[in-house]
């Protein structure tokens, strides 16, 4: 059953600590995400699991042995690199047999085992190619095979379509899937993308700074982020800094720059405390009309922007207090729906707010991830 | 080209959309042909002559310089008096937010505000027309959304035209005015990116711009102002007039145009069974198995309606007849004609 545990793991560059006293287990089977910015950690995190760094600190274990002084090629692991290092000298079959070969295997078995890898990724028809000779996506695939040859259940992914022009990029994230599926795969997939991450993870794990912000499934971290940063980085949100004017059983109210208020259902908050809002882009609803109307959470403001994004149109509105809203709509909702200039409300629902206490080095350095 | 036009060239790898605008930029020259600027012919004028920036995927910043020197190098080496520029040069850095940090080296910056140093260095010495070569490709997710709006409105701002050169049709699609679509060294199509969206001329475009359903099937003949197309022994009303001849024949349809039901409506009702759900963040793909064992991808936005569904439910989907679009069956096959390797 191949299983990885990670137990109070720190690793340093120099004086950067590139992963800080983390805790993971990865399930077998499992298809886990780790999804963070550049300089997160996330391919320390990889290349410490696989074997090619060793933790300052901490164990790893992988079937539950302790694997902190077993060398990679003993770990039951295959990494594929961002950029796959295929040996540009060697068909695609040499490239596959490579690593059977240099385990000891006689050449009729290597090669048997390399063309059923083959046969999975769907590139047994190039096997006398050269790497050069093969599309992107067909290398990506290569480097893939390659590295399930030696049969290892585990599979580290490091940006696995990174390289990938965005169409083809979309095409291969189902694909990688059911290659784990078929294969009971246990897979580790390194990705700053965050659509990728939601659609392919059975989990995901945001990572920050070398710390693991949020972990879970992705359609819990996406509806529930725990902090400023995971709504950000999963997904579109729209942020409000305030502070609670009013509590009462039931929820509170919060009071926005220049006088605008919005009731949220939360009731642990303490009158005066500095807040910030969340509520997604496609969770907002703009209302035409310039009519005042005493409903609550509904805030005037003026249309600035109207962007296509494909499945969906987005709309940027200047709220009256100076605020900014993005709202996302299907298409054929949404095609020339409001007009830029146009006067309009904005619907904030109590239930799609979230709200995060104001972070002590201020809101814009939070949301930075650049 | 229009005069301020924002333009976007997409397609895969390998279709020549970066040789193209080498061309234009006078980085290389055409074997055949003439490109014009400005009514002027061009191929025989060097590219500093050209009156164009132009802005690599990869960051090229002097690292030694820091970044109000980087911005001001152009006019710096053209030998052109300094202070004439520097309206120009604050003005660019004021509105792409780099005020604060002009006296800082490029290492310093994120690759963000790295590449909108670039940006204003390529505008400086007051260049029309900006070549933007993959300008987002070597950032992050996240950074690329924000920076393209950035780069939009800076071009509108400043009634410069641009040509953007990118292989991320979503990045197309949100900034561009028009959008080029290319392939193996030709032009595929040319449209707004809603006509691209809704009413792409060709299969490749539809692929290419979004993911689409094809459906395979025989024309059956005329019927109520449009054409009814058996499609696996399910029949489908498109209403249109093909202007081709019959047989086999392409059904296109948008996942998100389909619509889950749970009770059945008239025509263009299929009848399914879920198979597998993909949560995408704001909205749910679902692969739904017809009984006429075509699979068909739908997609609704996320809401509690959506959050119904499970996998092994019984699905009636309404194909609107509004949003099918028809082509001839491709000489050389379908998964040739919108292959994008």
């Amino acid at each position: 059953m191949p299983s990885i545990r990670l137990v109070n793991v720190t690793k340093r560059f120099g004086n950067i600590t590139a992963i800080k006293n983390l805790n993971l287990t990865i399930n077998d089977r499992e298809y886990v995400c780790v999804l963070g910015p550049s300089g997160s950690g996330k391919t320390t995190l990889l290349k410490l699991i696989a074997g090619i760094i060793k933790p300052d600190e901490g164990k790893i274990y992988i079937d539950n042995k302790l694997v902190n002084n077993v060398p990679p090629q003993e770990r039951n692991v295959a990494y594929v690199p961002q950029y796959y290092a295929l040996f540009p000298h060697l068909t695609v079959i040499d490239n596959v047999a490579f690593g059977p070969l240099s385990r000891g295997l006689c050449k009729e078995e290597a090669y048997r085992v390399s063309m059923q890898m083959l046969e999975m990724t769907r590139l047994a028809w190039r096997s006398e190619s050269l790497p050069y000779e093969l599309s992107g996506g067909m290398q990506q695939r290569l480097a893939l095979a390659r590295g399930l040859a030696c049969g290892a259940k585990i599979l580290l992914l490091d940006e696995p379509l990174g390289a990938l022009d965005a169409r083809l990029r979309v095409e291969l994230r189902f694909k990688l899937r059911e290659i784990a599926e078929e294969n009971d795969l246990t897979v580790i997939h390194v990705t700053h993308d965050q659509e990728e991450a939601i659609i392919v993870a059975d989990r995901l794990i945001v990572l920050r700074g070398g710390e693991i912000q949020q972990e879970g499934p992705p359609s819990q971290v996406y509806n529930e982020p725990k902090n400023i940063f995971v709504a950000h980085f999963v997904g579109g949100a729209n942020f409000f800094e305030g502070f609670i004017a009013e509590t009462d059983p039931y929820g509170s109210w919060v009071q926005l720059r220049n006088g605008f208020i919005l009731r949220v259902n939360e009731t642990k908050w303490k009158v005066g405390e500095r807040i910030v809002l969340m509520i997604r882009e496609e969770r907002t609803e703009i209302i035409k009309g310039t009519k005042i109307r005493e409903e609550i959470n509904l805030l005037p403001g003026t249309i600035r922007e109207v962007s296509f994004l494909g499945d969906f149109i987005s709309y940027e509105i200047l709220l009256d207090n100076g605020d900014s809203v993005n709202s996302k709509m299907p298409t054929l909702l949404g095609i020339g729906r409001f007009r830029v200039d146009e006067r309009v409300y904005v619907r904030l629902r109590t239930e799609h707010l979230r709200v995060y206490p104001y972070p002590p080095q201020g809101l814009y350095q939070e949301l930075e991830v650049i | 080209m229009e005069d301020r036009e924002y333009l976007c060239i997409i397609g895969p790898s390998g279709c020549g959309k970066t040789t193209l605008i080498k061309c234009i930029a006078g980085i290389i020259k055409p074997d055949e042909g003439e490109i014009y600027i400005d009514d002027r012919l061009v191929n025989d004028v060097p590219i500093q002559d050209r009156g164009i920036g132009y802005v690599f995927q990869e960051i090229a910043l002097f690292p030694h310089m820091n970044i109000y020197d980087n911005v001001r190098y152009g006019p710096f080496v053209k030998g052109l008096d300094i202070s004439s520029a520097e309206n120009l040069i604050n003005e660019i850095l004021n509105m792409m937010k780099l005020w604060d940090r002009v006296k800082d080296y490029p290492s310093t910056l994120s690759g963000g505000a790295q590449q909108k140093a670039a940006v204003a260095r390529s505008l400086i010495s007051g260049s029309h027309l900006l070549i933007l070569d993959e300008p987002l490709g070597s950032l992050d997710a996240k950074v690329r959304k924000v920076l393209r709006y950035e780069l939009r409105r800076l071009v509108k701002d400043l009634g410069l035209t641009a040509i953007h050169v990118t292989h991320d049709q979503e990045e197309a699609m949100s900034i561009a005015d028009r959008i080029v679509v290319m392939r193996k060294g030709e032009i595929v199509e040319v449209g707004t990116p809603l006509e691209l969206y809704l009413r792409p001329k060709n299969l490749f475009t539809a692929n290419f711009v979004g993911e689409t359903n094809f459906l395979i099937g025989d024309l059956l003949g005329e019927k109520d102002e449009g054409v009814r197309i058996d499609v696996n022994g399910e029949i489908l009303h498109v209403p249109c007039k093909p202007n081709f001849e019959g047989g086999r024949v392409v059904v296109a349809i948008r996942p998100e145009f389909i619509i889950m039901r749970k009770t059945s409506g008239l025509k263009n009702v299929w009848r399914g069974v879920i198979e597998r759900m993909t949560f995408l963040g704001s909205s749910i793909r679902f692969e739904i198995r017809a009984e006429n064992n075509v699979t068909i991808i739908a997609k609704s936005p996320f809401s509690s309606e959506a959050l119904d569904w499970k996998i092994g439910d019984r699905v009636n989907l309404i194909l609107p007849r509004d949003f099918l679009l028809l082509y001839p069956y491709p000489k050389e096959g379908l998964e040739k004609a919108i292959s994008i390797e």
